[in-house]
């Protein structure tokens, strides 16, 4: 069979529907890996005001979509994710891109672990990179400048992230001379909405990841690409150097980065930059001449297979991630025996699904970039875990209004390797009580009256 | 028989000897060898085993099985004294004829080409590694034949290096090392903008995509538990510390003096791709060795058999030159010369290094412990000994440990090690019955090894009401007799 631009298009996009809808149905009941979407649930019903931890909410259009009902948002998220594979398609053809480079480009951004997480985890993010390759799609096609602003200003409304899509306007203008730069001016105006928010709330980065794991899906990391595709990313990056035109892309890059290794979200979009220069890597490996015929089908069969396999161990990753159903379980049961203003102490890494699920909140969540006190609260968090003392954690407790205490498995694992020290020692004290436990979860009530008695 | 045939023959066979005789020396193997030895268990098992019942109380595994096949395959056939100690030396002194193939094609005459290859098998850590029992071995002669077959690449060679190329990842993780230094040799060559043979291109970029998928697929598990710490075999916390002079003593310091006036020749003065493909090697191993990504006495193994190759070409270099100088007359006497006092400088080094080595080797007594181990406690019980006999208690005792040196794939491996060292330190009973019962651990050991890394003569809390000496002697087993309930 011959290799079409179609049939790239086709292959790719059944691919990508394919484990998209395996992992609704093999994670059926418990939509979302863990993560921000379930801050997002968790927030969709306070279109202003407060979230759970106390702070103020900012303005992005996905509050509107989590408003419908949770099982709908990942069917939603997938086909977004599905239609943006069909316009960088299209913007590939438009590019006038053999079906070979369009294949490598598509099938790297298909098994990219970072982008099929960022499609089904249905975050702003996914959104905004849908209405970004809109935008450039209607760009590059010529007399619809407007409608490409119109999409360029949707994602801005969803991320400001969105703002990129005006450097890389004002890039395509200047590599290929597609679009108007007056209409620009419109995209920054529709930052401010985010502007007065980000000036008051946005904070340092506290805790900076390590780069190799954020950079490699293979380590672990939600954020990262397989090693081949980093691979054929520095060829690719090589195959750009030797054009010497492209001084403003290195820049970009090298600032993309050293920013992303801060912002870790912004590795969702950096991701496709990553996927297409590695496109153009895997491209000219593939067309390489060999004079060892058979080496060459070797080489690339192990290639492509290496590609798509660390998309398949990423997939295992996202179908056993949390939250299991026995966390679900110990969920329902909080949101249900708790009361509304109940205040629970966790690990910072479950907050989002305590706030997502119990609706209840949390002494800290993951969303550290808005907390103005975060590292002060991380802090406090890292004491009481480790605290023999039941005085400092009462204080502790008390200060922040703690009523319940989450414990699961796999906390007790990381942060107490399995041994009650801690304040897994302190919780032996009466005045903690078990309210919950199944083999997974245990939830404890404080209750500091039990002292005097 | 030809006279240069007869004196390899000779040479090979005396040092085979001599391997052989110090290694009967001792009873036992060195303490890190028994993790090989478990292995090789589980491998005769299963040929792909995934999981260990007996290392850390049961944890995965990934066991590379090529080279245990050919260790298990003798298995049948020879006692495990001879397995353990004949074979490695076997392959050891092995590569003193594996050297001699290689230097023929390089170094004109013969004898010279036997006593440099001589030279190079003695080097101190070839030389001293008489107690070890490790993959590795077969590893270092695969790759010896596969840098012969890469040094004169043709067509007919080919099927050879591909077969070579692919089974090499199965046999020890050092390939890695062989595909770094190919990446090497390509910037190398790229560098001195020397003509880069396609097919050389080809056969060695198959190699290094082909090894970085097969163990990223092997090491998969491993890699997401452990991240970047995989690498190091989750070991970070007790690498070894890099020390240059021990290095030069360890790998020879006149052939590593001769190796480096070689690489600054032809990365200054003139080039030539054969040189440059060694260097690499040597570079990468080096490279290794800073980044401690291996064992010591492994990457000390590999860098020696590196400098060793170089070495023979510093020989056939300094032959030449000689021939251009008025001693173009008594050459061979001086090279020849030259080449005696390397290989007895070689083995007088080699003869500190194995004094060093012996203090790692099992004792008797100790072997005898386990084996008391095996027949005198039941098969589910866990056993308390140094993290470096804890391999020896899952070979010989066939019992579970609470730790040993194969880290991977443990989680809590620092807190277990920290553990076992309060343990043997603890004067508390308490602290010590309590340390038990957390692993379940009913026995402990206490060796005369012990002794020495922990420096105690005896252990403070071992009282008899809870701690019952069942086995006395050099090496000790201790019974815990008391429980202590938390809650």
């Amino acid at each position: 069979m011959k290799l079409s631009n179609k049939l790239v298009c086709t292959v790719s996009l059944l691919i990508f529907l394919g484990l998209g809808l395996s992992l609704y149905f093999l994670r059926f009941g418990r939509f979302f890996p863990f993560g921000e979407s379930y801050y997002l649930l968790s927030v969709a019903g306070k279109l202003s005001g407060r979230d759970l931890v106390g702070r103020e909410l900012g303005f992005s259009l996905i509050r509107f979509v989590y408003l419908l009902p949770a099982e709908i948002i990942p069917i939603i998220s997938i086909v977004v994710g599905s239609f943006s594979f069909v316009f960088l398609y299209l913007v590939m053809r438009r590019l006038n891109y053999k079906p070979l480079r369009t294949f490598s480009t598509l099938f790297l951004m298909v098994c990219s672990p970072s982008i099929f997480f960022l499609f089904y985890s249905a975050t702003a993010h996914a959104f905004c990179v849908f209405f970004i390759i809109l935008g450039i799609y209607f760009q590059i096609s010529e007399r619809r400048m407007i409608y490409s602003v119109i999409c360029f200003l949707i994602g801005i409304l969803f991320s400001p992230v969105g703002i990129v899509s005006v450097p890389l306007s004002l890039f395509i203008y200047k590599e290929r001379g597609y679009g108007k730069r007056k209409y620009l001016l419109i995209i920054l105006l529709a930052f401010f909405v985010h502007l007065r928010y980000l000036i008051k709330n946005l904070t340092l980065p506290i805790v900076r990841s390590n780069a190799v794991k954020v950079v490699l899906s293979d380590l672990g990391s939600r954020t990262g690409n397989g090693f081949f595709c980093i691979v054929f990313f520095l060829m690719g990056l090589y195959f750009l150097w030797k054009q010497k035109k492209r001084v403003l892309l290195f820049s970009s890059i090298v600032l993309a980065f050293f920013v992303g290794f801060y912002f870790n979200f912004l590795f969702y979009y950096i991701s496709f930059l990553i996927c297409w220069i590695s496109g153009t890597g895997l491209y000219r490996f593939i067309k390489m001449r060999w004079t060892l015929k058979f080496f060459k089908r070797i080489v690339v069969g192990v290639v492509l297979f290496g590609i798509a396999f660390s998309m398949l161990t990423a997939f295992v990753g996202f179908v056993k991630s949390e939250p299991l159903q026995e966390q679900l379980d110990g969920l329902v049961w909080l949101g249900a025996h708790s009361g509304e203003d109940a205040v629970v102490l966790t690990d910072r890494e479950k907050g989002f699904m305590i706030e997502g699920v119990a609706n209840r909140a949390v002494v800290m969540d993951d969303l550290l970039l808005y907390t103005k006190d975060a590292r002060e609260r991380i802090d406090d968090l890292n004491a009481i875990f480790q605290s023999y003392s039941l005085r400092k954690t009462m204080a502790f407790l008390d200060e922040y209004n703690v009523s319940y205490i989450w414990v699961d498995r796999e906390m007790r694992e990381r942060i107490w390797n399995n041994e009650e020290k801690g304040l897994l020692f302190v919780l032996r004290n009466k005045i903690f009580k078990k309210e919950f436990e199944n083999p997974f979860v245990e939830i404890y009530s404080y209750n500091p009256e039990a002292v005097e008695q | 028989m030809r006279n240069e045939t007869k004196l390899l023959a000779l040479l090979f066979l005396i040092l085979l000897g001599v391997r052989l005789y110090l290694t009967f020396q001792q009873p036992g193997l060195v303490l890190d060898a028994y993790k090989e030895v478990r292995n090789l268990q589980l491998v005769e098992k299963k040929i792909f085993p995934t999981y260990d019942q007996l290392s850390f109380g049961g944890k995965k595994v990934v066991v590379l099985p090529l080279g245990y096949f050919v260790y298990a395959f003798f298995d049948v056939f020879l006692p495990k004294m001879l397995l353990f100690k004949l074979l490695p030396n076997l392959f050891l002194a092995g590569l003193f004829l594996l050297f001699y193939w290689i230097s023929r094609d390089v170094i004109s005459d013969k004898r010279i080409a036997i006593l440099a290859s001589f030279a190079c098998a003695v080097m101190p850590v070839i030389f001293a590694d008489v107690f070890s029992f490790s993959t590795l071995i077969i590893a270092v002669l695969v790759y010896l034949v596969l840098i012969k077959f890469l040094m004169n690449m043709r067509e007919h060679n080919l099927k050879y290096i591909a077969i070579i190329m692919l089974l090499l990842p199965f046999i020890h993780v050092s390939a890695v090392l062989i595909g770094v230094g190919f990446l090497i040799y390509l910037l190398l060559v790229k560098f001195e903008r020397l003509k880069q043979r396609r097919i050389e291109l080809e056969v060695l970029l198959f190699f290094f995509v082909y090894i970085i998928w097969i163990y990223l697929v092997l090491f998969k598990g491993a890699l997401l538990m452990h991240g970047i710490d995989v690498f190091w075999q989750n070991a970070k916390h007790s690498r070894y510390a890099v020390d240059f002079l021990k290095f030069v003593r360890d790998v020879g310091a006149i052939p590593l003096l001769c190796v480096v006036f070689l690489i600054y020749k032809y990365f200054f003065v003139s080039k030539d791709k054969r040189v440059y493909l060694l260097t690499s090697f040597f570079i990468a191993s080096f490279v290794f060795y800073l980044f401690r990504f291996l064992a010591e006495k492994e990457i000390l193994l590999l860098v020696s058999c590196f400098v060793g190759l170089i070495f023979i070409r510093f020989i056939e270099d300094f032959y030449r030159y000689l021939s251009k100088t008025k001693f173009d007359g008594v050459k061979e006497k001086l090279v020849a010369g030259f080449l005696i006092f390397v290989i007895l400088m070689n083995i007088f080094f080699g003869f500190v290094l194995l004094n060093e080595h012996k203090k790692l080797v099992s004792s008797e007594d100790s072997i005898k412990a386990m084996k008391w181990l095996r027949e005198h406690t039941p098969e589910d019980a866990v056993i308390v000994a140094s993290l470096q006999e804890g391999s020896m208690v899952a070979a010989i005792a066939q019992r579970k440990n609470i730790a040993d040196t194969n880290r991977l794939f443990s989680k809590d491996v620092l807190m277990r090690e920290v553990d076992i060292k309060r343990l043997y330190l603890t004067p508390f009973k308490t602290d010590a019955v309590r340390t038990m019962c957390d692993y379940n651990a009913e026995y402990l050991v206490f060796s005369g090894f012990t002794k020495k890394i922990f420096g105690i003569e005896h252990l403070a809390f071992a009282e008899p009401d809870c701690f019952e000496l069942v086995r006395d002697g050099e090496t000790k087993i201790y019974k815990r007799t008391c429980e202590l309930k938390t809650r």
